[in-house]
């Protein structure tokens, strides 16, 4: 219990710390706020031009895909506001030559790079994603109780999916220091996650339901949301847990590989 | 006259420059050929989507699906050969304040620039173009001639110079924002948007269609896709390849004098001139 | 025995990578590899209270060392004891009793004042209220920072960044601290308060391992000096026999009324001739009688102004590397 707390307190300075460090430059901070806000809003953009244009994705509504669209952007603002920095964070430090200040802290390297790179400005993805998933909500048939409690277990689930890849991504630049396109890497990976599952190949899906998790991400959330029983559901939240479990592993094999290279 | 004309394009220097920055982006190939992954893989989804947007119509938007697949694939091909990074250079040269060197050389470095990027992009060009055509043309099947080599190459060759002269010019706002990272992040965003490189134009209402024909941004990317394609057509009105090839030649010299512009007001502030 | 290494080797793997394309595509294939042993065996001992300062030229293994006494760097083999703790093991528990200094890495946040990068190592290292304010109050007071810990990390000197890079390191009250080159580009008066700040923890227990290049550090500081080169210790003694090491030898210079020509006495070796007049010397002690010498110059040449001294550290290290 007492680890929770030192834990805990470790994140709230880190929050402290953030802030202040986001009042230092007010105006960029707002800009880029802004920024993080307008360029979630890219995707739903597109969809609502290509179905007011006459398409639609077979079985799926506009307001249906925003919907999945929305919780993508919520899980990943959720993410990048208080873990997902920490790719960012390992990354510099290694290629800066400072990781070692990292190591020679008291602490679990993970919570501390995630705690240490609270930054508010990541708030505006939230803002966004919540936006569009309360319209998108407000469009479908009315929830109910079960539908919410599985929403909220699931949306659990997605967060731990976006997790992983963050400890996949910093793991990896451990070895391919400073590599700026790791971000690219995720974004067109995780691409696939924005857009309903039954419009990819019987391959695909199966890609991105249990080797991948992506489709955990955004696409189970949502089809649960709005009623349906989707397939693959029980087996792609195991494997939500083993893609955990492994990208865990992983990290710490990079890192015990950097400690034993001398960075 | 020549003196002028010297200063704004110097063969010597246009190829020890490029060359010199072929080499130096030579050892970064692994961080190039991130592309070969990327590339693919965002039109491998684009590929699924307009394939269930199409399920149960030929057209969209005047577009077969066919033809909305070569407009992705020919986008990303294009990006390749046009892409640059002469905001952000231009932006760290003036914070750092590195960017007096430049002023102490008989030297533009608007030209010097542009020298980089053409090495820089001769190197995508093998590193990127080719193998990511190859693979749109023989994993994806996709009908990748032009419609015009000529009219093609050319539209790309004015689309590669709007997109330097676009990117230059957001980076001299870097003599007057000191935190400049954030306005970048909008405009290239702005500027992807309204070249068409997330939607092909022609599915923004009419009236902003209209706005989008005056604007800079289709000239980088929109008008040399639809050049390859072989018809162009924005706002509801369709032209004549060889008419929108000249009216972009038009912009190109436009948004030369525009970045000389802000160029001069740029330095003026830098200096200190007039304070 | 506070700090127990025995036998430490570390090899470094380096992968030889081509120029061309062509040898970067097989490179992702087959690497050449080629080991580099940064350590090849190296045993000391440190005991709690001293102050130790780790010479060596550049790539001799120095920091190879350091990293692997900090926990951040596992060795190919050999054993390394520090406080009950094998470092890169055990490393949460035994990093929460050790401090560092980087002269060239700072700890501090940029933007914020250093008292808000205090705060984020209260946190880390679970101070509690009470322990911080009273060792954050008595550190502030010793290294004279109280106007400087509320102004932002990039407004302050130099000087005043490493002084509150100390207080970061040792707000938590480690018994080991390890500084590295930590008065690098500070001005005199800076590198005296914080040499006076060293010693004083020093003797208030605090074991100081110092690496540096600043060869006034180490004869301030040091009690102690190892000096590694190449990967093997060559030195191991007290900072006395560091500067007997090189023999009993003297640093004379001298200013004399009369053009120092043709001087000449057995024992002595001129080192530089600094004009008719100057000179500098080095006199083998055990071969000089010193009376013998200063009435010979002054004899001979009549002696202006006479300086005997200690001959520089650089001298000794030159001949030990």
């Amino acid at each position: 219990m007492k680890r929770v707390l030192d834990i805990l307190r470790l994140y709230s300075t880190g929050i402290r710390i953030g802030l202040a460090e986001n009042l230092a430059y007010r105006g960029n901070f707002l800009i880029r706020f802004f920024v993080m806000f307008l360029s979630d809003l890219l995707f739903p953009l597109v969809a609502l031009l290509v179905y007011r244009s006459g398409a639609a994705f077979p079985g799926w509504t506009l307001e249906e895909v925003l919907l999945i669209q929305g919780i993508f952007m919520m899980a990943k603002g959720f993410a990048y506001l208080f873990f997902f920095g920490l790719v960012w964070n390992i990354g510099e430090m290694v290629r800066d030559g400072l990781f070692d200040l990292m190591l020679i802290k008291p602490c679990s390297v993970i919570h501390l790079a995630a705690a240490t790179s609270f930054s508010l400005e990541n708030s505006g993805s939230l803002l966004g994603g919540s936006g569009i998933f309360i319209y998108a909500v407000s469009k479908i048939p009315k929830p109910g109780l079960w539908e919410w409690a599985a929403f909220f277990l699931l949306f659990l689930l997605s967060l731990s999916v976006l997790f992983s890849f963050s400890l996949l991504m910093s793991g990896t630049l451990f070895k391919w220091v400073g590599n700026s396109r790791i971000y690219e890497i995720f974004n067109t990976i995780t691409q696939f996650g924005l857009f309903p599952k039954t419009i990819y190949s019987r391959a695909f899906q199966n890609i991105l339901t249990y080797l991948i998790p992506i489709a955990m991400i955004a696409f189970f959330p949502a089809a649960v949301l709005k009623g349906d029983k989707p397939e693959g559901l029980f087996l792609s939240a195991g494997i939500c847990l083993v893609f955990l479990f492994a990208a865990r592993l992983f990290w710490h094999a990079m890192l015990k590989s950097y400690s034993s290279a001398g960075g | 006259m020549e003196k002028m004309a010297s200063r704004f394009f110097n063969g010597r220097l246009l190829t020890s420059v490029a060359a010199a920055t072929y080499k130096e982006w030579a050892a970064y190939r692994s961080h190039i050929l991130v592309s070969l992954f990327v590339g693919p893989v965002y039109f491998l989804v684009q590929y699924f989507i307009w394939s269930a947007l199409f399920h149960n119509t030929t057209t969209i938007n005047g577009f077969t699906l066919q033809e909305m697949l070569v407009y992705y694939g020919v986008t990303t091909l294009i990006n390749y050969c046009i892409m640059d990074f002469a905001d952000w250079n231009l932006q760290m040269l003036i914070r750092t304040g590195r960017f007096i060197t430049f002023l102490l050389r008989p030297v533009s470095h608007r030209f010097f620039a542009l020298a980089q990027k053409v090495g820089h992009r001769f190197l995508g060009f093998w590193l990127e173009f080719i193998p990511v055509y190859l693979i749109f043309l023989f994993v994806f099947r996709l009908p990748l001639v032009p419609a015009d080599l000529f009219w093609s190459v050319l539209s790309l060759i004015f689309g590669f110079l709007m997109m330097f002269l676009v990117n230059y010019s957001i980076g001299i706002t870097g003599f007057w924002l000191i935190r400049t990272d954030g306005l970048r992040s909008f405009f290239l965003i702005f500027r992807d948007v309204f070249a068409g490189v997330f939607i092909p134009l022609v599915f923004f209402p009419g009236w902003l269609q209209k706005v989008l024909f005056f604007l800079p941004f289709q000239y980088i990317s929109y008008v040399p896709v639809r050049v390859f394609s072989g018809n162009y057509e924005l706002g509801g009105v369709t032209l004549a390849i060889p008419v929108i090839v000249a009216i972009q030649g038009v912009y190109v010299f436009l948004m030369g004098l525009v970045s000389e512009f802000l160029w001069r007001l740029g330095i003026k502030r830098f200096t200190g001139v007039g304070v | 025995m506070l700090i127990e290494v025995a036998e430490l080797k570390k090899t470094y793997i380096h992968y030889e990578r081509g120029g061309s394309f062509f040898e970067a595509v097989k490179s992702i294939f087959l690497r050449k590899a080629m080991p580099i042993e940064a350590l090849k065996g190296i045993s000391f001992t440190i005991e709690p209270g001293e102050l130790v300062g780790f010479l060596g030229p550049n790539g001799a293994g120095k920091s190879t060392t350091i990293k692997i006494l900090t926990g951040v760097l596992y060795p190919s083999s050999g054993r390394v004891k520090v406080a009950g703790y094998v470092p890169w093991r055990d490393r949460v528990k035994y990093v929460a009793g050790i401090g560092a200094v980087f002269g060239q890495k700072s700890q501090l946040i940029w933007d914020i004042p250093p008292v808000d990068a205090f705060l984020m190592n209260k946190a880390i290292y679970r101070i509690s209220d009470k322990e911080y304010r009273t060792t954050l109050n008595m550190l502030v007071s010793l290294l004279e920072v109280e106007r400087h810990i509320k102004t932002p990390t990039r407004q302050l000197s130099l000087g005043e960044r490493m002084r509150c890079e100390f207080i970061m390191a040792m707000l938590h009250r480690p018994q080991i601290v390890f500084l590295d080159e930590p008065t690098i580009g500070l001005d005199v008066v800076a590198k005296e308060k914080i040499r006076s700040f060293i010693k004083k923890m020093n003797e208030q227990g605090v074991t100081f391992i110092l690496t540096t290049h600043d060869l006034d550090d180490v004869e301030r500081l040091a009690r102690r000096v190892i000096l590694i080169n190449r990967g093997e210790l060559i030195f191991d003694d007290t900072i006395g026999a560091f500067r007997g090491y090189l023999g009993k030898k003297k640093f004379v210079t001298v200013r004399t009324a009369k053009p120092l020509v043709t001087v000449a006495f057995s024992g002595m070796r001129v080192l530089n001739p600094l004009s008719e007049y100057q000179m500098e010397m080095e006199l083998d002690m055990e071969a000089v009688e010193l009376n013998a010498f200063i009435r010979y110059l002054d004899e001979e040449y009549g002696i202006k102004d006479l300086i005997i001294e200690e001959p520089p550290i650089e001298n000794i290290l030159k001949s030990l590397y």
